[in-house]
């Protein structure tokens, strides 16, 4: 037996092993495996990049005055105010989170809060409140999620009632934030950005006081409000009303 | 169209058994042959060869599962005698590669070990490849039944070239010990 004939012999072999080399491999390599692995890690670095990204952009557009540890008490203020002073007797010896769940019951709360003159809470109803949102329905606003939500409207509406509401200054006239997000349609096409920055009152056409990046837009909607991007995402436009 | 169907055109003597065979074939049959002569034309030439012999071994022949392992061996076996035809002209660096290699798995000398049984020596080299896993079998059988380059079977199978030298080398090894188990033996 020589090398010739053992590779004859080779060519006898059980025809199931020559189609089983020939089939395609499903075997990923470890190559394809790690690249795998790098994407999914890289996705997971980006997401968490981004996270710390937005959750300092968030800070950055507070203003200097410490605003969210403010809004977190004027929340808490008015949640427990409400809580304790204006709801029904039964109701008055639920927890924090218990009375918020009381927003369930959107014209009762509505009218509590215009009856101690809470401005925000109530127009929050009216406007585009939890009742809007659930018509009175299906909405179920637990206390674990109902203190976010809280928030969230709060949030909204700070600057409208900050020390220096949010305020930019557009052909001579100054316009402040009126805490109500714009719903009609958008006119980008006659987006303006805005100019500068400016602690305090803005004094020129396009200073602004609330988006240090300057990257916030706006339009005019008509001759007593303006549509304002905040924050030049173009996702979020909020009512600017004139008030000299 | 499958190989039972091909193998009916066969025994019915329809020749147009060979245009299937070389429809669904015919590239890989011309690549055998190429990966041991490393010639375009010479390797057509025993593509068609083989579709020559495969239409008079056919019947009494029925491979309706097995067809192109019947052809390809075919191919490979004309491909091999081309090769011994012509390398008394001239030596192949492939096939040159392959014999070396598989000349590390006889055991003894080759002149003592002359009387054997070639459907034996099929048989034992199946056992062998029975007791080997998937991937080596593959790697073994793409190199020497295939006749394809290392590089070949790296991008074949995704693996590392060090790894489908390693496989072989060990395999060659194993088959030496499986071969003088099984009594080609000095």
């Amino acid at each position: 037996m020589n090398e010739h004939d053992l590779l004859e012999a080779i060519g006898d072999i059980d025809p199931k092993f020559i189609e089983a080399a020939d089939r395609p491999n499903r075997k990923q390599s470890k190559i394809v495996h790690f690249q795998k692995f790098y994407l999914a890690a890289a996705g997971l670095f980006l997401l968490i990049v981004a996270g710390v990204v937005l959750r300092n952009g968030t800070l950055i557009h507070k203003p200097d005055t410490g605003a969210i540890e403010e809004v977190d008490e004027f929340a808490i203020e008015t949640m427990d105010s409400i809580t304790q002073d204006q709801l029904p007797t039964d109701t008055a010896g639920l927890g924090k989170d218990d009375s918020i769940m009381m927003a369930g019951s959107p014209e009762s709360a509505a009218e509590t809060a215009e009856e101690s003159g809470n401005e925000t809470f109530a127009e929050g109803f009216d406007a585009n409140g939890i009742a809007n949102k659930t018509d009175g329905t299906n909405l179920e606003v637990t206390g674990a999620n109902a203190e976010s939500v809280n928030k969230d409207r709060f949030a909204k509406t700070e600057s409208a009632n900050a020390d220096f509401p949010a305020m930019i200054m557009v052909n001579g006239f100054l316009y402040a934030d009126s805490g109500e997000d714009y719903w009609g349609t958008i006119d980008l096409a006659n987006a303006v950005p805005v100019l500068s920055y400016i602690d305090g009152e803005p004094a020129e056409d396009g200073a602004q006081n609330f988006d240090r990046n300057s990257a916030a837009k706006y339009f005019i909607i008509d001759d007593e409000s303006i549509a304002v991007d905040i924050d030049g995402s173009e996702e979020s436009w909020i009512v600017f009303k004139k008030i000299k | 169209m499958e190989d039972s169907q091909i193998v009916e055109l066969y025994l019915s003597r329809d020749e147009s058994a060979i245009a299937e065979t070389s429809h669904k074939y015919g590239t890989k049959l011309k690549r055998i042959a190429n990966n041991v002569l490393n010639d375009q034309a010479t390797s057509e030439e025993c593509e068609n060869d083989a579709y020559l012999q495969t239409w008079n071994l056919i019947p009494p022949n029925e491979p309706r599962n097995y067809l192109f392992a019947f052809v390809g061996k075919i191919v490979r076996n004309l491909a091999i005698d081309r090769l011994r035809y012509d390398s008394r002209q001239k030596r192949y660096a492939q096939y040159c590669e392959l014999t070396d290699e598989i000349l590390e798995c006889i055991p003894g000398s080759s002149s003592v070990a002359d009387a054997f049984d070639s459907k034996e020596l099929a048989a034992l080299i199946n056992s062998f490849l029975e007791t080997c896993s998937e991937e080596q079998r593959n790697i073994f059988v793409r190199r020497y039944w295939y006749f394809d380059s290392v590089s070949e079977i790296c991008k074949l199978y995704s693996l590392p070239q060090s790894k489908v030298k390693t496989a072989l080398f060990r395999m060659r090894e194993k088959l030496k010990k499986h071969l003088e188990a099984g009594g080609y033996n000095v």
